[in-house]
């Protein structure tokens, strides 16, 4: 009697202690208590601007907190949603039908260390920032040029942000994008989220995350390419694309450029192909692209690296100058003309690569290592020097007209 | 001794029992290191592997099922005489010790990092144990039941996500093949033998078989099943999103890998994936722990297993808890590697010589 007395205390101690401790309520953040962060801005901090003063660049709700006071590194700027004004209904409609009160909370940061901006914000929030959320971040241009390796190092190591997060250098500061009043979302997050993910696009831009940022860093030696955005007339323009070396910025491509990019890549999945009127005509004829693949196919001409891209295009005829019943010939010689244009655009943007950026960010070092390594033992030390002055390009490209649409 | 709570198994609950302890806490990161130590090659690593610890599998169970109907303490005995036998029974328990010690620590770590930043890594590694050891206590029958039922759900889950992450894969990332020899995978294949660490455990199970003619096929099967498709495909995978560069620097690849992934109706893929893994290390400490109790009633005498189990959990927490960083860990599990080599691909060899010159086999 006496040991099933004591038994039962020992059960009830167990269950007890068992379901205290193991309850996880270490962690307990309730969600009230969160500011959940969608998106965020890292820039170097403005040359021109004044630590400690309120940007100028955007109007945010807390005024810009000099987290150090000294020498920042950093300007970090959050971008918060509110929940009781998401949904538009209670932000109100002002002038122009748009919302009187914005739904997201602004708040920026310097400091001499990305961690420190984070912890320092607590000290003008009463709720902890959140960022397991983050879908986008922007890097802004002298942030990009000084290099992104901080970026990456803060987001995989610490911040447990999801690595499929999209990663974007924008033309200029990167906080002027709080700038932009998205029209159809509550966030700027989602209206970028909803931009890069839909599937009609028109080729000319890229679509990096954080994951792809770091596996092109760590195996081109921190050459690549990054999605490039621009505020533009009260708008967020994301086409074109950032060219990192040594993890560096060091410059831009146009969007006909990064087109070039995507066909050598195969990642064109949309958009068009616009072919200039022949003489005597007035209007172009366009192609509408359904689909294109590429496969790059490294060989070695007289010791020197030539590298074949085989482009494949899938597409219809959408617009043509004249009403003519289409013919096979019409078709052979769009397809031939569209042909000698993708050629031309691939060729020109490796050619600014490789002899303007002197970058491998198209990762052909790492093709060459996988399907020449002979060569590539004979040459990885200056693979660079080699890169630029005897790399030759071979460019085929093969475009398919499938249909002409509803009419003949 | 009288075993409390086993039945007989039958020859699919040996199998589902021998898949539920091959696949481990490693699944989670064994990329890293192994594309450390061999590159892209790490799957011909995995091969090598497959065939040395095969062997020593072979040898393991060829010897149980020459003394089908004695447990493992008792037919050591038999071999080996008295003193010897209790002395390779305490270097096996110590193993496993360290083995379930490191698994669950790797457990921890992982929930730490992944959700509860701030809850102490004995409280998260007591969630496990706890549930483990009462699993444990109720004998070996609750725990292959246990198996019965999630194996199955957590490989659909696993090869669910392996399709997912498929179409961004790019197979040329392990590319050249063997471009630096086949020295440099042949070694990694012997760090990787002794990583495999239920391999050896698996041969206690032997006097609870129905069917003993079929246990060596079955082990087989088993074992092939999950290295030629589960672990080959993590390994090639992982290569062909990350790349060897990248895929070096994670503690958790397979975990970075599903992270990256969007699927339309998941938020967050990874969380799927934790929860299969997750159940995969519950039941491989639940196995191991009536392992190890049943072990040591064995080599104590004593009446059952239970009380056993209940004493080796304050233990288990301290050993979980010890380690104060990632390069103890780290060094625990190069021992433990290191001593799985010798129990699952040296130690038989003696043994089964041994046995043969006896007449035993």
């Amino acid at each position: 009697m006496i040991l099933r007395f004591h038994r039962a205390i020992i059960v009830t101690a167990v269950i007890v202690l068992v379901g205290t401790v193991t309850a996880g309520c270490f962690d307990r953040i309730e969600i009230d208590e969160l500011a959940i962060v969608t998106s965020l801005a890292i820039d170097a901090p403005d040359p021109q601007g004044e630590q400690g003063q309120k940007s100028q660049a955007v109007e945010t709700d807390v005024g810009n907190t000099s987290l150090t006071g000294e020498d920042p590194q950093f300007v970090m700027t959050f971008e918060s949603p509110r929940p009781d004004l998401v949904g538009g209904k209670r932000a109100g409609i002002g002038p122009g039908g748009a919302p009187e009160k914005r739904s997201v909370w602004i708040l920026q940061g310097a400091g001499t260390s990305m961690l420190e901006i984070l912890a320092g914000a607590s000290s003008v929030s009463n709720r902890v920032l959140f960022l397991r959320f983050v879908t986008v971040v922007f890097i802004g241009e002298d942030m990009a040029r000084g290099g992104i390796l901080p970026v990456l190092q803060i987001f995989q190591r610490t911040l447990l942000a999801r690595e499929a997060l999209s990663v974007i250098v924008v033309k200029g500061r990167a906080e002027e994008v709080y700038g932009v009043i998205p029209p159809f979302t509550d966030t700027l997050a989602r209206h970028v989220e909803e931009a890069v993910s839909r599937k009609i696009r028109s080729g000319a831009e890229l679509r990096t995350n954080l994951l792809e940022t770091a596996v092109a860093f760590n195996s081109n030696n921190g050459d690549l390419l990054l999605a490039s955005a621009q505020v533009k007339d009260g708008g967020l323009n994301l086409n074109g694309a950032a060219v990192l070396k040594d993890g560096r910025l060091i410059g831009f491509l146009t969007p006909e450029e990064t087109k070039g990019i995507n066909w050598a890549r195969g990642q064109v999945r949309a958009g068009t192909i616009v072919l200039p009127p022949p003489s005597g005509q007035q209007r172009p004829a366009v192609i509408d692209i359904a689909i294109s693949s590429s496969k790059i196919v490294p060989s070695i001409q007289m010791g020197r690296p030539r590298f074949t891209m085989n482009v494949k295009v899938r597409g219809t005829i959408g617009e043509l100058p004249n009403n003519d019943l289409i013919t096979p010939k019409i078709i052979e010689d769009l397809a031939q003309r569209a042909s000698e244009q993708v050629t031309q655009q691939v060729e020109k943007a490796l050619q600014k690569l490789q002899t303007e950026f002197k970058s491998d960010a198209l990762g052909l070092g790492a093709i060459l290592r996988q399907r020449q390594p002979a060569y590539w033992s004979q040459i990885k030390g200056n693979w660079d020097e080699v890169y630029v002055k005897d790399a030759e390009f071979k460019i085929v490209v093969d475009v398919e007209l499938t249909t002409a649409g509803l009419l003949r | 001794m009288k075993v409390f709570g086993a039945e007989k198994l039958s020859t699919i609950q040996w199998f589902i029992a021998l898949l539920g302890v091959f696949v481990e806490v490693q699944v989670i990161t064994f990329s890293a290191p192994l594309a450390q130590a061999a590159g892209t090659d790490g799957w011909i690593s995995i091969i090598l592997a497959f065939f040395i610890t095969g062997g020593g599998l072979y040898l393991w169970l060829r010897l149980a099922l020459a003394y089908k109907d004695k447990f493992l303490t008792e037919w050591l005995q038999d071999l080996l005489g008295k003193p010897i036998a209790l002395l390779l029974t305490l270097g096996l328990l110590l193993y496993w010790f360290l083995w379930i010690v490191g698994v669950n620590r790797t457990y921890a770590n992982l929930i730490q990092e992944l959700m509860l930043q701030t809850t102490p890594i004995p409280v998260l590694a007591l969630i496990a144990i706890f549930t483990a050891a009462y699993a444990a206590r109720h004998g070996l029958s609750p725990v292959i039941r246990l198996m019965e039922l999630m194996v199955p759900i957590s490989i659909v889950i696993f090869f669910g996500l392996l399709l997912a992450v498929m179409p961004q894969v790019q197979l040329a990332r392990l590319l050249p093949v063997l471009g630096n020899g086949i020295a440099r995978p042949l070694r990694a294949s012997l760090m990787l033998s002794g990583e495999l660490q239920g391999l050896v455990a698996v041969v206690a199970l032997v006097p609870f078989l129905k069917r003993h003619d079929q246990a060596l096929k079955t082990a087989f099967l088993s074992f092939g099943l999950l290295m030629f498709f589960l672990v080959i495909p993590t390994f090639l995978i992982t290569i062909g999103f990350m790349g060897v560069e990248t895929t070096v620097a994670q503690r958790f690849p397979l975990l970075t890998v599903t992270s990256a992934v969007r699927v339309p109706v998941l938020e967050r893929l990874e969380g799927v994936f934790a929860i299969g893994w997750i159940v995969i290390v519950f039941l491989t400490t639940a196995y191991v722990l009536y392992l190890l109790a049943l072990v040591t009633a064995a080599a104590l005498g004593a009446k059952d297993q239970r009380h056993i189990v209940t004493a080796l959990v304050p233990l288990l927490l301290l050993g979980i808890s010890l380690p104060g960083s990632e390069v103890a860990i780290d060094t625990l599990s190069q021992i433990t590697a290191a001593a799985g080599f010798v129990v699952i691909v040296l130690l038989p060899i003696p043994l089964f010589g041994l046995a043969r010159l006896r007449g035993k086999l």
